[in-house]
């Protein structure tokens, strides 16, 4: 067992001891990711899922099942803890995310940009039980009324005669008594951690190396994998011949396991230079003739079918056909890989009766239950240490990196790390599905829509039309209708989901019709936005002021707006981009205006959307994964190349002041970049860009 | 097999492995210096970047045997404390996100200054051109080698 050890179990035994401190159980229920606020639980019921213990030295631990994959909530939740209880910052202790999630209340995962928001209330109100019943405990020890009592800087006072005593040393006696179901909670004026930007606890270690990612675990005597898996997907192995591996020095074993070939060697390169040397034959299985291209081709030949209806206000069609003037145009987005620079990676130890698994993820449960099902024990037989991970953005939802390494852990008698290349990593994804998105709008006399299509074809459900039923505008004769097929590719879920990709055709669209319309295009989102959405309408027009829309641009420049709303967040920007007359695309500024609600720490969610900026901006103008004979395309930096330090713009971000609970920070400023950018271009260049990645000789000149 | 003797972040030590085994493995599978990080393996992304008597060089492609006796600096051996005023930088600038890439920006940016202690932007972009990062931390990793360029440490 790992020493990091703190199973709910263990956490409840240690806890449970007398002299243990003060333990304050709560529940915090797992919200619906796709949706904004107001959160919706998916769970009732109120046993405990997360704790907060006061030990006797005073330290603050905090259980809370939050992943760490860089995105900094880690601090922000504790921040939130800090502040209601008025604690020492410097003795709030962040414990690991529990090994044991097999009774859990609700699966442990990190996605949808749940982690401060669902935490929202009830941590602080837990805290504010603490602070509540140290006050009780001094009061009772001091023969003194509760009211004179105040806590302060991790210590109860009474001002009248002077006394005070620390948190640590009232633990013991305030675990003894009874805490209030629902204390007074601070008001947002009186905080003085949540919106004061705080250095991240995770950042030092990560300067210095010291960092323990999931693939730089080093247990004693253990071995290390690679495994060849089918390039097709739902392809197989015919046959493969392992005779030129074995030979190859520190390789230990070579065998087929369900879904490919390990080779298991004393070192990660003998592992991969084994795995090179396996002569393999390939099933391509039942897709071999599927493509990009073939994908799109089914796609565009739906483009006129009526779909699956998700979402329909008055009659579409009909107020189409009647419409004096019609705008139409499709977009095209492809698959896209996570590309977390950490490659996939697990490691694996069964041995005396449990199976023990070390994954960076975001998802123990999901981790935890894989295993089960591969070693075939039950989940409670399996000790699952999340690792700090190297980027997640979605990808570590899935378990497929701790299914390899279980199942080459079960051949295998040592603990196993299996390493995916980077190849692997792109060539297994569960990627955002292509999409091919129809958009139609019947325009009135004056240009405004009196009726608005939007079809999606893809894969997946919500995968692939996440945003698109409730655009952030009050659209008439509104249809959002839906073709999904199955391709047998995999795809998960891409930080911002489908909102990555509807938004981009709604924006786009959006832009397309005021300017066939003729008017500006802020004017024209804010007329539609304006009963339906306040707050974005507020991003929209902050944004447009900052970045003084409108302006004057020099030859192939231009200005694009765009405005989003997904996981609790709103989000406003202007991309500002010069074309080349080659057609390249260089993107100069990106004003941001965000609204996240209360901000808790300013300078870490900063950080967030500026990276996300880059992010969206890779898959705007840089790569997208492409499907050819059934597998992905792209396998490496080369032909998947990242935005690098050069083509970064200038980013502006500006946060709304809001005293509204948090929303999610993670995923909303993903959507708004692609949209804008493509949109910037048009008025650079009067372009429409409808595939993405830019496609440069669309705006080459000479 | 054959034995490598190495001269890293100040000690001298050994490894038993192939001649031909990237100097990235070397370190972190036999000398368990894991701050050097694996991610494209073909020279193409910067995380596995080393000093090698102070030049940078992506340890994914560098033979250990074609290493010698020149010095080697890892994340690990650039200070020792944390306290290298690019490491002081980068935490003044919450620089970090996931973190993964950043030992070898770190790495790359002390080449840099130590070769042109006053790089224009420009320059800054082209010698981090090779470095990628997901998370999308550019802005903050251009402003952490600028407070180091101007002494704000």
């Amino acid at each position: 067992m790992s020493k990091k050890d703190l199973s709910r179990r263990d956490f409840m035994k240690t806890t449970g001891a007398a002299g243990a401190g003060l333990v304050i159980g709560f529940h915090v229920p797992w919200l619906q990711g796709c949706a904004g606020p107001p959160p919706v639980p998916l769970e009732g019921g109120a046993e405990p899922n997360a704790w907060i213990r006061i030990d006797p030295a005073g330290f603050v631990h905090v259980v809370y099942d939050d992943h760490e994959m860089g995105q900094g909530s880690s601090t922000g939740f504790l921040m939130m803890v800090c502040d209601e209880m008025e604690a020492d910052w410097a003795k709030i202790v962040w414990e690991p995310v529990p090994t044991d999630p097999s009774n859990w209340v609700r699966g442990i995962s990190t996605g949808g940009s749940t982690t401060i928001r669902q935490g929202w209330t009830p941590l602080r109100n837990a805290a504010a039980q603490a602070r509540e019943v140290l006050k009780e405990a001094a009061a009772r020890r001091w023969g003194v009324a509760v009211s004179e009592c105040v806590a302060k800087e991790h210590q109860i006072t009474h001002e009248t005669s002077g006394r005070s005593a620390g948190y640590g040393e009232l633990a013991d006696e305030a675990a003894s008594l009874a805490v209030t179901e629902d204390p007074p909670l601070k008001a947002p004026a009186d905080f003085w951690l949540i919106g004061h930007s705080t250095d991240r606890l995770d950042l030092p270690d990560k300067v210095t190396g010291r960092t323990q990612f999931g693939m730089d675990l080093r247990l004693p005597g253990v071995l290390f994998a690679s495994v060849s898996r089918p390039p097709a997907f739902q392809g197989g192995i015919r046959s493969f011949d392992d005779t030129a591996a074995r030979a190859v020095p520190g390789v230990v074993d070579v065998f087929e396991v369900d879904g490919g070939v390990a080779v298991v060697a004393s070192d990660t390169w003998s592992a991969f230079k084994g795995r090179e040397a396996l002569v393999v034959d390939w099933d391509p299985g039942p897709n071999a003739d599927q493509s990009s291209e073939t994908l799109k081709a089914r796609g565009v030949a739906l483009e006129n079918q009526p779909g699956d209806v998700l979402e329909e206000n008055g009659n579409f069609a009909r107020a189409f056909g009647a419409a004096p003037r019609k705008v139409e145009a499709a977009y095209d987005t492809h698959f896209l890989d996570h590309v977390p620079m950490e490659p996939l990676n697990a490691t694996a130890w069964v041995h005396d009766d449990v199976v023990e698994v070390w994954c960076p993820t975001q998802g123990a449960t999901s981790g935890q239950r894989m295993a089960a099902r591969v070693a075939g024990v039950s989940p409670e037989d399996v000790v699952f240490n999340s690792m700090l991970a190297g980027g997640g953005f979605g990808r570590r939802l899935n378990s497929d990196d701790t299914e390899f390494a279980v199942k080459v852990a079960m051949r295998v008698d040592a603990p196993v790390q299996v390493v995916w290349t980077r190849e692997d990593t792109f060539a297994h994804g569960f990627y955002r599905p292509y999409t091919h998105q129809t958009m139609k709008a019947g325009l009135d006399a004056e240009g405004w829509p009196v009726a608005w299509l939007h079809r999606v074809y893809g894969q997946g459900g919500g995968t692939s039309t996440g945003g698109a039923r409730n655009p952030p505008y009050a659209l008439p004769n509104f249809r959002c209708d839906a073709h999904m097929d199955d391709w047998g590719i995999p795809i998960g879920p891409w930080r911002s989901v489908g909102n990555t990709h509807t938004c981009f055709a709604v924006e786009s669209f959006m832009d397309e019709c005021a300017h066939a319309a003729g008017i500006n295009p802020v004017t024209y989102r804010r007329q539609l936005m304006e009963p339906a959405n306040p707050r974005l309408l507020n991003c929209l027009l902050t944004a447009a002021e900052h970045a003084q829309f409108g302006r004057e641009m020099g030859e192939r420049q231009g200005q694009g707006v765009a405005a989003w709303t997904c996981f609790g967040g709103f989000g406003a920007m202007v991309a500002e981009v010069t074309v080349g007359s080659d057609g390249a695309v260089v993107v100069d500024r990106v004003v941001a205006v965000m609204d996240h609600g209360i901000i808790v720490n300013p300078e870490a969610v900063r950080s967030q959307i500026e990276g996300g900026i880059v992010l969206s901006l890779t898959a705007t103008l840089k790569s997208e994964v492409h499907i050819a004979n059934g597998a992905a395309v792209e396998s490496n930096f080369h032909d998947h190349p990242l935005l690098t330090m050069g083509e970064m713009p200038l980013v502006e971000v500006h946060f709304v002041e809001s005293t509204e609970p948090p929303g999610g920070v993670g995923e909303p400023p993903i959507p708004p970049p692609v949209p804008a950018v493509c949109n910037a271009i048009f008025a650079a260049t009067g372009v429409r860009i409808r595939e993405l990645p830019v496609d440069r000789e669309l705006l080459r000149i000479s | 097999m054959a034995v490598i003797n190495l001269r890293i972040n100040g000690e001298r030590m050994s490894v038993d492995v192939p001649p031909d085994m990237p100097l990235l493995w070397a370190l972190r599978d036999h000398l368990n210096l894991t701050g050097t990080k694996y991610s494209c393996g073909i020279a193409l992304c910067g995380s596995c970047t080393v000093l090698v008597d102070g030049e940078a060089i992506r340890s994914c492609v560098t033979a250990v045997e074609t290493v010698g006796d020149r010095e080697v600096t890892t994340i690990e051996g650039l200070s020792d404390d944390g306290d290298h005023p690019l490491q002081q930088a980068w935490l003044a600038e919450q620089t970090v996100q996931c973190g993964y890439c950043h030992p070898g920006q770190i790495l790359q940016a002390s080449a840099l200054l130590e070769e042109n202690p006053h790089p224009s932007d420009e320059e800054i972009d082209d010698y981090m051109a090779g470095n990628l990062c997901r998370c999308g931390t550019y802005q903050r990793i251009r402003k952490a080698i600028r407070r180091v360029e101007e002494g704000r440490i």
